[in-house]
């Protein structure tokens, strides 16, 4: 059957058996091997990827039922050649050794961010709970998603701070006009 | 700031240090990782590349009465069917392990273990040849199963190993270490002696990547690349060089980026050199991904030892001896990965960290109907049993003599003006300064503390 | 609540080939080194990483003894086509046996880089002081060269020492003289949940000690990792079977896998004593977590369970288990 999905913001078709599963789709027909196949019962995680947004096990998703939806992969966190936060704070805090969890780890923690930029400890740990890291003891990756959103509210810091100085300087400049008119 | 405050203050420092040697650096192979461009064997796609199914054994012990292929044969996707037989005409049924044991690539004349590796199929995708595998028909007599290794050298235990000429019980090996009549004279005039049975149930390293090979046959030179989830390549060329008769110098092993080993990549699967042979007959790229099924079932597991522990000591506390006995599951071959005059292993290494006057282990080992394996999961070679045995052991004598564990340990300690140590089993400690290290951990721990809210020996009325 | 404490001592990486092969294969490991003319360097391994960030450190071992960034130093492993024999990475030996044939075939470069720089200083190779990345002449500073110039001309068109060979390069075959010994001491803390007998790891503490320590921050990695894997054999792990020997643990659904609602976040330190023999006094770390753990959790656990008598449970620690225990029969393993 034909299958049409928006992957990683384009747009792609192809021929597949019903039975193909999403995670093979995207890695064996669409050559994005980044989204890996760890178990046969949907408890490891390293499949994870996102479908309209969410993050969803792509070893239980049929390719067709990605038909029409928005597919996005690890391949698709960096913009332009620019990692993700989420990517820096996994090398910065030494989240991953083996990699093979790490683009499901990564793709759960940018929807963990994106829905609740300052979460908990415990908000991370129950996160990412649904998926198996075998190599870092998972400190190290609850550390790098802090990290992240660190960054990201420091970020967030820079572009107020830059916002509040424009609409200072337009409204001086407003003022000025203001006087000599 | 609290400790927790601190290790993160530490984390979050930016890393512009970049040290010359040693110190703390960013790793340099993050970045293919983080955008997804690891190269994994799975990632591995070459023209023209076939794949590989393994059809299994659904019982742990029957005989093969007979393997009917006919209707996978004539599966439109399928290139090749496989089976021991086949294999046995080339010499290729059998294999030999790790320790010196052969081990079956595909069953000929029986099952030994459920998931044992009976046929394969080779087709042009990977559903196609699963499908396929449903349409070999294997007929088998079942025998009773020894699933229990504590009943497996009985009288009335059915022969596993009745491929080894003249084996008439499943006995795989004994092996001993230490010194039998001095520990038993220790054991005899010590005034304290704390017996413990104690099990190291069988697990397994189940790392995230499961095990697989891409063999690529190339017929005009006769050059054999295989890419494989391999942590001893180069031993594994040799040894495929050895068992397959291919010149070594046309064999090329790549480990790519490998997704966790844990002991569990060691050793030469069945997979990779069915995937060998698939790529032989077919002269095409042959790709074999167990899943992870395949992958708990019958790859190397881990440990298996059922141990009977002894520890001697006076009084006050200090050891003077310890002795074991232990019964060591090895499957249904022996497949661990052990050092040719250590069949056991380092588990040797049991006398601990405590200068001791006597030691002595008995090792016997059994097999069973299960997969082969046993040195895998950090082990160390056996050293996870051995400090087990004497750790578990160490904290009983400790509830007995009613002393502090940390006291106990501290009290014997091996002390540093006496490395390097030779233990009572031939090991060469070179180095080491324990009381420091413990008493670092007691500090970190807060352990006068947690002593308060946990006192020691609360034993419950009788 | 109970307290766990284990200290271990484990042998990792190989002993004299004379006492130690598989197979018949020596567990020697062997490196070969080449600096190129613009002083970037390519190290040759034999081992294999699975994760252990090998890329990194071993471009660090060797950064340590020839002064060339570890930027500026590429890792090749895992091809046996284009890297020297060795019997791979298990064990712990990668930092015993493969990290000290790293840290020889630096030091053989360096020696090489030396006698080059004596010509290039005209002073005998007795009057030369090494400083990480340089040579200069004893007492005069500033008559020196760096690493990058020794390898230029190793490889240029001036004259070399008589007697010595262009390019700056080397390999050697490393056959440890022992094994290496780390160490570690660690306390566990747990509570176990009265109705529902659930253990849970409320602290750990892990103080390893492997010697000299390369990157602090993989080390640490590890042991996470080890102490992870201690949680699962100790409370959750178990390959079962039953009596007609069906594998009932041939799935992630049966065989449990700490994930990080399991595990405490981890509390580590270190001690440092070397190793005599090892080039740098390093010993393997990799294993030493999954060594020390699961006693120590198990320890942990028998001690929250003396008041009812218990003095021994056997491992997995499942709630029904301790539950089992608690009501004073201890379940079997099989």
């Amino acid at each position: 059957m034909k299958v049409s999905v928006i992957v990683n913001g384009a747009p792609v078709a192809a021929d597949v058996e019903d039975r193909t599963l999403l995670v093979h789709f995207l890695r064996d027909h669409l050559g994005l091997t980044g989204t890996h196949w760890g178990c046969d019962t949907s408890n490891c995680g390293t499949c994870v990827v996102w479908m309209d947004g969410e993050p969803v096990k792509s070893c239980t998703v049929l390719a067709a039922m990605a038909g029409g939806r928005d597919v996005r992969t690890v391949e698709g966190l960096e913009q332009n050649g620019v990692l993700d936060p989420v990517q820096q704070g996994f090398t910065e805090c030494h989240g991953l050794q083996c990699g093979f969890c790490t683009p499901g780890m990564m793709m759960t923690a940018r929807a963990l961010l994106d829905r609740e930029p300052n979460p908990s400890e415990g908000e991370i740990r129950e996160a990412i709970s649904g998926q198996i890291c075998r190599c870092t003891g998972y400190a190290t990756i609850v550390r790098s998603i802090q990290w992240a959103a660190a960054r990201e509210a420091a970020a967030a810091v820079e572009d107020d701070v830059a916002d509040a100085e424009l609409t200072g300087a337009s409204a001086t400049a407003g003022s000025v006009s203001g006087e000599a008119s | 700031m609290t400790a927790a405050e601190d290790r993160k203050a530490q984390v979050f420092e930016d890393n512009d240090h970049k040290p010359v040697g040693h110190g703390r650096m960013l790793r340099k192979e993050d970045p293919r990782f983080l955008r997804g461009k690891g190269h994994y064997v799975d990632d591995v796609q070459l023209p023209g590349m076939l794949h590989l199914a393994i059809l299994r054994s659904p019982v742990a012990h029957a005989r093969i009465v007979n393997i009917d292929t006919t209707a996978a044969e004539a599966h439109p996707k399928v290139k090749a069917v496989v089976t021991g037989a086949a294999l046995a005409e080339q010499g290729l049924a059998w294999m030999p392990t790790l320790s010196n044991d052969v081990q079956a690539v595909l069953a000929t004349d029986k099952v030994r273990f459920q998931g044992q590796e009976v046929a394969f199929v080779v087709a042009e995708d990977r559903y196609a040849a699963r499908d396929a595998l449903e349409l070999i028909d294997v007929e088998y007599d079942i025998l009773d199963p020894v699933i229990d290794a504590r009943h497996a050298l009985d009288p009335s235990a059915p022969v596993i190993r009745d491929d080894l000429e003249g084996k008439t019980n499943n006995h795989c090996f004994d092996w001993e270490t230490g010194d039998k009549a001095a520990t038993d004279a220790v054991f005899a005039a010590a005034p304290v002696v704390v017996v413990q049975d104690m099990v190291y149930p069988r697990v397994h390293p189940a790392p995230m990547e499961t095990c697989g090979a891409v063999a690529d046959y190339e017929r005009i030179d006769g050059k054999l690349t295989l890419w494989s989830t391999t942590q001893a390549p180069h031993a594994h060329r040799t040894l495929y060089a050895i068992v397959a008769g291919l010149p070594e110098h046309k064999i090329r092993v790549i480990s790519p980026d490998i997704g966790g080993g844990f002991g569990g990549k060691v050793p030469i699967y069945p997979g990779y050199v069915c995937a060998i042979v698939a790529s032989i007959v077919t002269g095409k790229p042959v790709k074999w991904m167990e899943d992870r099924s395949e992958n708990l079932i019958s790859t190397g597991f881990a440990r298996d030892y059922v141990m009977r522990g002894e520890i001697a000591a006076t009084t006050e506390g200090k050891i003077l001896a310890i002795r074991t006995d232990v019964l060591a599951d090895h499957g249904a071959f022996n497949a661990a990965a052990t050092p040719v005059k250590y069949p056991a292993g380092f588990f040797g290494v049991f006398t601990g960290s405590y200068d001791i006057e006597a030691a002595f282990c008995k090792v016997t080992a059994v097999y069973t109907n299960k997969a082969p394996g046993g040195v895998a999961y950090a082990c160390s070679i056996r050293i996870t049993e051995a400090v087990y045995l004497v750790e578990r052991l160490v904290n009983c004598l400790a509830d007995e003599l009613e002393m502090d564990p940390t006291e106990l340990r501290i009290k014997n300690f091996i002390q540093p003006e006496q490395f390097p140590y030779t233990t009572k089993t031939g090991w060469v400690y070179d180095s080491g300064n324990y009381e420091p290290t413990m008493r670092e951990a007691m500090r970190i721990a807060e352990y006068d503390e947690l002593r308060v809210s946990r006192p020691r020996g609360a034993r419950a009325a009788s | 609540m109970g307290i766990g404490v284990a200290f271990f001592t484990e042998a990792v990486g190989a002993g004299p080939r004379k006492d130690m092969d598989i197979l018949g294969l020596g567990m020697a490991d062997g490196a070969e080194l080449r600096v190129h003319p613009t002083g970037k360097a390519v190290v040759r391994l034999s081992c294999q990483t699975q994760g252990q960030g090998h890329e990194t450190t071993f471009a660090q071992l060797v950064a340590e003894e020839i002064g060339i960034p570890p930027a500026d130093i590429e890792v090749v492993h895992g091809d046996t086509d284009n890297t020297p024999f060795g019997l791979g990475t298990f064990g712990s030996r990668s930092t015993p046996v493969s990290g000290g044939a790293a840290v020889m075939v630096a030091r053989k470069v360096r020696d090489k880089a030396r006698i080059i720089a004596s010509g290039m200083l005209e002073v005998s190779v007795a009057d030369l002081e090494w400083q990480k990345g340089s040579f200069h002449v004893k007492g005069d500073p500033t008559k020196s060269v760096t690493i990058q110039d020794i390898a230029m001309r190793a490889h240029g068109g001036g004259d070399l020492p008589e007697g010595l060979e262009g390019g700056l390069e080397a390999q050697v075959c490393y056959n440890p003289a022992n094994l290496t010994y780390p160490n570690g001491a660690y306390i566990c803390v747990v509570d176990i949940d009265p109705g529902t007998a659930k253990v849970t790891v409320r602290r750990f503490i892990a103080v390893d000690d492997c010697g000299t320590r390369i990157n602090p921050m993989i080390i640490e990695g590890q042991v996470h990792g080890g102490l992870t894997d201690g949680v699962g054999m100790a409370l959750m792990e178990m390959i079962a079977f039953d009596e007609d020997g069906n594998c009932l643990g041939a799935s992630l659904m049966d065989y449990l896998i700490p994930t990080a609602l399991e595990v405490p976040d981890w509390e580590t330190g270190f001690t440092v004593t070397p190793s005599p023999h090892h080039p740098i006094g390093a010993k393997g770390v990799g294993e030493s977590a999954t060594v020390g753990s699961p006693p120590a959790i198990v320890n942990a656990v028998v001690d929250a369970l003396k008041p009812f008598g218990v003095r021994h449970a056997d491992m997995p620690l499942t709630p029904s288990r301790v539950w089992d225990a608690m009501q004073g029969r201890p379940t079997p393993s099989f």
